[in-house]
């Protein structure tokens, strides 16, 4: 804390009557013998004493002279630029009472360091020099200390206790007194501050403004324009500083600048950071693609943002004041309107609204858009109203609505063809079968009516084989509910056995089936029968010319699947060769005459329909397997 | 033996072979050839006017499911509503050259059909229904 006596020793240090002090100082020789001890402990290239009553200085720069003169010519505006210079250090004079009075500066040669017994002994010999000088003034000084020390108390309460900074400074910015608050603001006790030039505490991008606006200032009595600066705390930050002058030099109670100090670098981050959300949410609204509008509760328009330019043709705020109906079509707005007064009722975000507004051009252009109840915040006091341009996905959804519309009509299509393929050609094609069947060939007298015969008997088999083959994928690819259940693999393949009894038999086919491991499995039952159907034949047809056929059927459960093996000892085939197509549609891979290219075609189809998957292992003259997985679930 | 087969079918040649298999395996004394549901239908019709003597009903009824005018289902649920006095004289077996495995289902499951056969008829059809305990006693002799 700074005492009342401080205070008073700075008055009385400013006082006109003071600038005597020096002028009328006697004893100058003592300071000088001090300034020669100086010179001793190192050789400096110039030594002043400096008190800021003055603009004069004692000086001493030709040593051997062994003179410092009090009358000298340099003024210590001249050494103000040694403020920069890197030789140049400066000492606090202060009265015993520690108040600064002047200071002691140095300039020294280039060639030498000043280490730090060196500075504590010119240290003590500044200390000495202030001594010096303060016994010489201090008579002159009790008539005014007695006065002011009865002076104000309320005033003196007053500067200790604001939180802004209070400082007196003389007409060249050295600091004379500043008040306690400093410590809090800057981190500098007030002691360490008095007697400093305050141009030391300003960041050096704001000197030169600093510095001409107290120029300026010095001139004109009284209250100035506040100005913001960065000022050096101890722990070498910057704080902004908003600083108000009041010139009052003339005035006997100060004859000084008063500085009133604020730290405003809180209030400008504040400021900082609302400007900046400001730009982004600004930033935001310009460049997303959704238009955002405000509207008053009467339906008014009160913002809409820039984004309606590229949607709309609309400027930022063009259609401020317009009424929304106005650009709403007309077969919209009833249920638009429904969707408004809800949305007034109601807090939070309403739900999404499909609604048609007029561009600028005249069109009509689907938007979506979703509101939010603002009217009792007070920055916004309406709904806002986030749109977003949708006629390119309701285009897209047209076109979909379209092409659904006409696939569906090309499936309805479709289905009545395999309607007629699966009776108008199959009812005549049985009836050739039948009339096959009931022919009695012991009537036929040629052989060469007899071989025509059973051509004709052969094609007709064969063509019927093809139809219901056909028929068979048509059904697949069109039944949407095909119905399945537990169905046993033993009673599918007896009734494949049953009817193709007679192949199995005539190829002396020999089938071995083991299904005690899974017994059922949940599946269409024709689609079953005809996968062992196609299995089983496929075995005769392509068996091996040196051993008659042997099927080998197993079932198992792997996890929540299902597994059939179908292993046969046919002729095989060549993996590398057919590997990709052998599900393909009419995929031949053997030159055998019934060979038709549907059979694997329509199973993996019937597997794949329901999930399942089907794979083939061959190897030519050993034989082939199919591995099918079945879903249990 | 049994007395009297209809044959509901648009196709005259299925009919015509229908009609050598039943014979060849003397099946039933006499066969009535209808073309349409709607033609079976007004059969039964006039059948109804008729005193019982006089009735000639079919034992079995061959229907074929996709005809012109009206098809297979409505000819049975006409029949089925109209004709309830005949239902348990007539075996009705559903002859259809579709191998659609659902419309087979939806004729097995039918309260009036006796049974689905794929066309074409063939022979062992015919040997199946003699043994067939409704007409073992036709053709015990």
């Amino acid at each position: 804390m700074i005492s009342d006596q401080q205070i008073l020793f700075h008055k009385i240090d400013t006082d006109p009557d003071a600038v005597l002090l020096t002028k009328q100082f006697k004893d100058f020789g003592a300071i000088r013998n001090l300034l020669l001890l100086i010179n001793e402990i190192a050789d400096f290239s110039d030594v002043f004493v400096y008190c800021f009553d003055s603009d004069y200085i004692f000086f001493k720069n030709e040593w051997s002279e062994g003179i410092a003169d009090i009358k000298s010519q340099k003024k210590y505006s001249d050494y103000l630029h040694q403020y920069d210079n890197p030789f140049y250090k400066e000492l606090p004079l202060k009265h015993a009472s520690g108040a600064y009075f002047g200071k002691l500066g140095l300039i020294r040669r280039g060639d030498f360091e000043i280490d730090d017994k060196m500075l504590r002994s010119i240290e003590l010999i500044a200390q000495q020099i202030a001594i010096t000088i303060s016994n010489a003034s201090s008579f002159e000084q009790n008539k005014t200390i007695k006065e002011l020390a009865n002076s104000d108390d309320r005033f003196k309460s007053i500067i200790q206790n604001v939180s802004d900074i209070i400082t007196l400074v003389d007409r060249k910015g050295n600091i004379i007194y500043t008040s306690p608050s400093t410590t809090h603001m800057l981190g500098y006790t007030p002691e360490e501050m008095i007697g400093v030039n305050m141009f030391q505490f300003i960041h050096p991008d704001d000197i030169e403004a600093v510095g001409k606006r107290f120029s300026e200032r010095l001139q004109i009595e009284g209250i100035g324009e506040l100005i913001e600066f960065r000022a050096l705390t101890k722990s070498g930050k910057y704080i902004l500083i908003e600083t108000l002058g009041n010139i009052q030099l003339n005035n006997p109670s100060f004859n000084a600048v008063l500085l009133i100090s604020r730290d405003v670098t809180t209030r400008r981050k504040i400021e900082e950071a609302i400007r900046l959300s400001e730009e982004k949410l600004r930033a935001l609204v310009h460049n997303i693609s959704d238009i955002i509008t405000i509207v008053s509760k009467t339906g008014e328009i009160i913002y809409q943002s820039a984004s309606a330019r590229q949607v709309m043709g609309y400027e930022e705020n063009e259609l401020r004041t317009r009424h929304f109906s106005e650009i709403v079509h007309p077969e919209d707005f009833p249920g638009l309107m429904a969707a408004f007064k809800k949305t007034l009722e109601t807090t939070g975000v309403t739900e999404l609204v499909e609604f048609r507004l007029l561009d600028k051009d005249g069109n009509y252009f689907y938007i979506e858009a979703q509101a939010t109840n603002q009217i009792d915040n007070p920055n916004i006091g309406g709904l806002i109203v986030t749109s977003r341009d949708i006629s390119v996905r309701k285009k897209a959804e047209e076109e979909r609505k379209l092409l659904i519309k006409e696939l569906t009509k090309n499936n309805a299509d479709l289905k009545q063809f395999s309607y007629i393929v699966s009776h108008n050609l199959r009812a005549p094609l049985t009836n050739l079968m039948s009339m096959l069947n009931l022919l009695d060939y012991s009537t036929i007298s040629t052989e060469r009516s007899m071989k025509l015969m059973e051509g004709y008997k052969t094609t007709t088999f064969s063509l019927n084989d093809t139809l219901n083959d056909l028929i068979s994928i048509l059904l697949v690819k069109n039944n949407t509910n095909i119905q399945f259940a537990d169905i046993p693999f033993v009673l599918a393949l007896n009734r494949v056995t049953l009817s193709i009894e007679t192949l199995i038999n005539e190829s002396g086919t020999k089938i071995n089936a083991d299904f005690t491991q899974a017994p059922l499995v949940k599946f269409n039952q024709p689609y079953l029968e005809s996968i062992f159907q196609n299995l089983i034949t496929n075995s005769i047809r392509y068996k091996h010319s040196s051993r008659p056929p042997e099927i080998f059927i197993s079932t198992s459960i792997k996890e929540n699947e299902v597994i059939f093996t179908f292993t046969d000892n046919g002729i095989g085939f060549n993996m590398e060769l057919v590997k990709d197509k052998i599900f393909g549609l009419h995929q031949k891979f053997h030159h055998h005459p019934e060979s038709r290219g549907i059979g694997l075609y329509l199973i993996h189809a019937q597997i794949t329909s329901f999930g399942g998957t089907i794979q083939v292992e061959s190897e030519v003259n050993k034989g082939t397997r199919f591995t099918i997985a079945f879903k249990n679930n | 033996m049994v007395d009297l087969v209809m044959n509901v079918d648009d196709d005259s040649m299925g009919q015509m072979l229908s009609e050598i298999i039943l014979s060849d395996h003397q099946f039933c004394q006499k066969i009535v050839n209808i073309h349409d549901g709607k033609k079976a239908l007004d059969y039964f019709e006039e059948q109804l006017h008729l005193s019982v003597e006089e009735q000639k009903i079919p034992a079995v009824l061959f229907l074929d499911i996709n005809m012109p005018v009206m098809d297979g289902w409505d000819f049975l649920r006409v029949f089925h509503a109209r004709f309830k006095a005949f239902h348990k004289k007539i075996k009705i077996i559903v002859l259809t050259s579709s191998l659609d495995h659902e419309e087979e289902l939806k004729a097995i499951g039918h309260p009036l059909v006796f049974k689905y056969i794929a066309k074409p008829l063939e022979p062992w059809h015919i040997s199946g229904l003699k043994k067939h305990p409704a007409f073992v006693q036709e053709f015990a002799a």
